[in-house]
């Protein structure tokens, strides 16, 4: 108790003075909630040791600015930021809150390019992590071991006071390996609480469905997979399986679904519910490249942001301003010391679209910045004649009827009068095209336009899901081979 | 002499029975910090190895602000829960108070003085062994704190001077971290250590834990039948009058945990207790009205 209390004493100290957590003092911490947790079999929410005061928005902006400069300062230290302050003539230890629109915003395709660019002198980038690439080629950021770990610490920590996994719990983590953090930080946080943990990837289905229903008794934990993590798109493929198969609620013991990474639909949410009963599905939102940065959402559904991780802006689509209040705007983000110090970025552009509140946020967690929506890429949106069209109102539409198979696959382009729209339905006849239509119009997408397919394959242009990042094994393999083995 | 030990052995009858009705009835406001572990027994012990040494190297001055800055802190964490708001601040203020005023102005020897300063290190007692119970100490590990202890009372009190100088010093001011009466004449004087007392209350909580309300009953008769015991003994001069107690409580601690381990096996955690033996429907915070305060 007296070494934790130094613990959570170092941890702010690390937070106040922005120097890096100790190590050591993070492990005491989460040793300490394990512990707690086996002694009372509760963690209290006043055991949130590491939680500041909630902080007054000119409070925030004045520790948030100080925050940027040291940050800014940072970044002078890699080759990428080096040369732009050179070449624009700024003083990164001159930055406020205020003026951070100086520095130019840090496009997606400019990381993607060269990483390396990025990374700090005098860093120790020991692991490259990589986003699923849903937006082209995998985005990569390198992190030091220490980055790593207190990454899957927050995590842990995160857990721990939210409940959202438990000692008893079978977690079963079905995201792509490929994201790394996503995949290192839940084993590590779901192990951390107590619970045992099963990475599968993304399998076939049918052979995840048969994961998920068997019964394996293992001592302390739960008959069958309690928890499971997956894409938004990847649950979606569950579900329409599962229903193929005639599956209900007794075939499986889930009880949470944590979800992320994609736009998660009213009509999947319904859906999924129908399939797994009373298990609760939790949102999140994070990314990689701005890792440990992420937003949870409170009870009316707003997007919140924990302000220390990283500073957040919003800008409108057309012109790079800050977006006004109720409008669109691109999510851009500083991840700030002293979370991030080997690979530096400054007002990097996530592409994430987001629609800003129109007023203050009426909610449990009113005191922590939010967003109302996520809208979905920027380069998966349309700009036409009448303004912007976002995934999120079309995959509303179509994950909200049962004529659309889930996930929903569609693609949309600019057309004279609007948008025209593609979309996977199980029907192609005309009950099914009044239905999508009508969908569509319900969710003010300007319709010009209107394709339906039988076959994924007859799509033009899909928007890309994360499900289709599937994990083979040999047995899938097999059948693919004909007879007598691979011709030469 | 008999009149002193007979008030002495009421105080801690009273801290004893205190800690244990306390224990039932009120959730102590735990350090948001884990548990009360190995490696905090570790720390307190080498408080109880320093903390002397410190008090005879400080002015006396000095000594009387740092006791009295803890004492306040223990009534205000103990009554927190039993009284809340301006109350809760007023009565600790009052006790603390009129302990300074009797013990500077009156005497520190006079009865006024000793009733309050029991009064206040009872409460003390009472809220450092519900706050080590209620944070998770564990059985084993207050038997390891207890066989420790043996060790040191034995050493600093027999082989040192070390508990006579610090108890000749302390007394010379109020908020003196003992119980006793009779301290105007050196004949009918008798005192025992806030340490003491606070094993005599402590172990019967952790016991009631890790092995249900038989052992800790036992265990509060044995403490308490010991302590009676040790100053029967003083009474009747068949042991000298500067006793190292926890020579006898220690053992005793240890013997009666080995006991119950061999038993029972191993102890249950607070989760497993309350399961076990849920605490009754919580008392009413006494609050006035008028202050509109929080009925928990």
């Amino acid at each position: 108790m007296f070494i934790n209390a130094i613990a959570a004493a170092r941890f702010g100290m690390s937070m106040t003075l922005g120097r890096p957590f100790h190590r050591r003092s993070l492990d005491r911490l989460i040793e300490g909630m394990r512990a707690a947790l086996e002694e009372f079999g509760e963690i209290r929410d006043d055991d949130n040791v590491l939680a500041g005061a909630a902080l007054d928005p000119g409070t925030r902006r004045l520790v948030q600015g100080r925050r940027l400069r040291a940050q800014a300062v940072r970044a002078l230290e890699t080759p990428y930021y080096g040369r732009l302050f050179d070449r624009l003539g700024l003083d990164p230890g001159e930055l406020t809150a205020e003026s951070i629109a100086t520095i130019p915003v840090t496009a997606k395709d400019t990381l993607r390019e060269d990483p390396s660019a990025f990374v700090r002198r005098g860093g120790d980038p020991v692991h490259q992590c990589g986003t699923t690439g849903t937006t082209g080629r995998s985005t990569m950021i390198w992190l030091s071991d220490d980055e790593l770990h207190l990454i899957a610490s927050l995590s842990a920590i995160t857990y721990f006071q939210s409940h959202m996994v438990r000692p008893d719990d079978r977690v079963l983590i079905a995201v792509s390996p490929r994201n790394r953090i996503a995949v290192h930080a839940t084993a590590f946080a779901a192990t951390a609480v107590g619970a045992s943990v099963d990475v599968t990837g993304m399998v076939e289905p049918e052979a995840m469905l048969a994961r998920l229903s068997a019964v394996q008794p293992i001592p302390g934990h739960k008959p069958r997979t309690s928890v499971l993590t997956a894409h938004p798109s990847y649950l979606a493929a569950l579900v329409e399986t599962a229903e193929a198969l005639g599956r209900t609620p007794a075939d499986f013991g889930l009880e949470r679904v944590i979800v992320g990474g994609e736009l998660l639909t009213t009509g999947l949410r319904r859906r999924a519910a129908r399939l797994f009963g009373d298990a609760e599905i939790l949102e999140n939102y994070a990314l990689t490249e701005l890792v440990p940065f992420a937003a949870g959402r409170c009870e009316r559904s707003h997007y919140h942001f924990e302000p220390a991780t990283c500073l957040v802006e919003a800008l409108d689509l057309d012109d790079g301003r800050p977006a006004a209040g109720g409008a669109p705007g691109t999510l851009v983000g500083t991840p700030l010391p002293p979370f991030r110090d080997t690979t530096v970025l400054l007002r990097y552009d996530t592409e994430d679209v987001v629609r800003l509140l129109d007023g203050p946020a009426d909610c449990a967690m009113g005191n922590l910045p939010a967003v109302a929506e996520l809208l979905g890429k920027r380069r998966h949106a349309v700009r036409h004649e009448h303004g912007w069209t976002f995934a999120r109102p079309v995959a509303e539409a179509l994950e909200a009827l049962d004529a659309v198979p889930l996930p929903a696959r569609y693609g949309m382009r600019a057309t004279t009068g609007g948008v025209a729209v593609e979309a996977v339905v199980r029907s192609a006849d005309a009950a099914a095209r009044a239905k999508v239509e009508a969908a569509l119009a319900d969710r003010g997408v300007p319709l010009a336009g209107l394709r339906l397919v039988t076959d994924p394959d007859d799509l033009r242009s899909p928007l890309p899901l994360r499900c289709d990042l599937r994990e083979g094994d040999f047995a899938a393999r097999r059948a693919l081979v004909p007879a007598g083995g691979p011709r030469p | 002499m008999t009149l002193s030990v007979i008030v002495v052995y009421g105080f801690a009858v009273l801290a004893t029975l205190g800690s244990w009705t306390y224990f039932r009835t009120r959730r102590i406001a735990r350090p948001p910090f884990g548990v009360m572990n190995l490696s905090d027994v570790a720390i307190a012990m080498t408080g109880i190895l320093l903390v002397p040494f410190l008090y005879l190297w400080l002015p006396l001055p000095v000594v009387v602000v740092l006791v009295a800055a803890i004492t306040l802190s223990a009534l205000q964490i103990t009554l927190e829960p039993v009284i809340r708001g301006a109350v809760l601040w007023g009565l600790c203020a009052t006790l603390l108070g009129l302990d300074l005023a009797l013990g500077l102005v009156v005497s520190v020897k006079g009865p006024a003085f000793l009733v309050v300063n029991n009064l206040i290190v009872v409460i003390v007692v009472v809220g450092v062994a519900n706050l080590w119970a209620q944070s998770g100490l564990r059985a084993s590990h207050t038997a390891l704190f207890a066989a420790a202890l043996v060790v040191y009372d034995a050493v600093t009190t027999w082989s040192f001077t070390v508990t006579l100088d610090l108890f000749v010093k302390l007394t010379k001011a109020p908020l003196f971290p003992l119980v006793g009466w009779g301290l105007t004449r050196v004949s009918t004087s008798y005192l025992v250590g806030l340490g003491d007392l606070l094993f005599v209350a402590l172990f019967p909580l952790v016991m009631r834990k890790a092995y249900g309300r038989t052992a800790g009953l036992c265990a509060l008769v044995a403490g308490l039948a010991a302590l009676g015991l040790v100053f029967a003994l003083v009474l009747n001069d068949v042991i000298g009058h500067t006793i190292p107690a926890m020579v006898f409580l220690g053992p005793l601690i240890v013997a009666q945990y080995l006991y119950w381990r061999l038993a029972r096996g191993g102890e249950r955690s607070t989760r497993q207790y309350l399961r076990a033996d849920p605490l009754p429907a919580r008392t009413p915070t006494l609050v006035t009205a008028a202050e509109g305060g929080e009925q928990r």
